[in-house]
């Protein structure tokens, strides 16, 4: 549930904030809100970022284009081994166990991303196995 | 390239006339179709699953085997230009 909340806030800050929101097409207040918690996500994540990618916004390991879902689907596939999945990645270790911190904490969503994530992938090879079957 | 988004890895592929390698289906596919869309020409796309063809150290060794008959397929330098495959 939502709940109203005045803060005061520098001209300037506002007046960014309503400029990167238009030129997001967002709303100020939407835009806050993911600001907000973005940045409390990261305060207790520092080596969780937060990008855009074509499919949407997503959580990723700083310094790095991987996804923390991503590194959770080959953490889960290594046994859960940090060595073996940081080995893998060919990133520190400490990256890895930054994904899997944020994972605890996220579980649900990071969850439901992955599942998202392999269902479009599925569908699409299926479309993709049945237009290669007119072929041959 | 580990530090650049999908559209910097799209960008980079663009620039160098290269199909582009991923397991990240939804945001190429996107970005595939926005292309498209847009009436532009790519090098094409191969998309791989973890599930299927894993990169771990196990089982590297067949991931670079099937890319490798997939290249020995399409010799040619357009051979995927504006397609989709899969190696599965």
């Amino acid at each position: 549930m939502a709940r109203t909340r005045t803060f005061r806030l520098p001209d300037e800050l506002l007046a960014s904030l309503e400029e990167r929101a238009r030129d997001r097409g967002d709303s100020a207040n939407a835009l806050a809100e993911r600001l907000l918690e973005e940045g409390l996500r990261r305060d207790r994540h520092p080596l969780v970022d937060f990008w855009d990618s074509a499919a949407g916004r997503r959580a990723i390991v700083l310094g790095t284009r991987l996804e923390v879902g991503q590194v959770i689907d080959t953490w889960l596939l290594s046994d859960k081994s940090v060595t073996q999945t940081a080995e893998y990645f060919e990133i520190p270790q400490a990256k890895i166990q930054a994904a899997v911190s944020y994972y605890a904490e996220f579980q649900e969503e990071i969850d439901q991303w992955r599942e998202r994530k392999q269902e479009f992938a599925d569908r699409e090879y299926e479309a993709w196995r049945k237009e290669q079957a007119l072929f041959t | 390239m580990r530090d650049r988004g999908d559209r910097g890895v799209w960008s980079h592929a663009l620039a160098e006339q290269r199909a582009v390698l991923t397991e990240d289906v939804r945001d190429f596919t996107l970005l595939v179709r926005e292309w498209a869309a847009a009436g532009e020409s790519h090098f094409g796309v191969v998309f791989t699953s973890p599930r299927s063809m894993s990169r771990r150290a196990k089982t590297f060794g067949l991931y670079v085997e099937r890319l490798d008959d997939f290249l020995r397929e399409h010799p040619a330098d357009d051979a995927l230009a504006d397609q989709i495959a899969w190696l599965n």
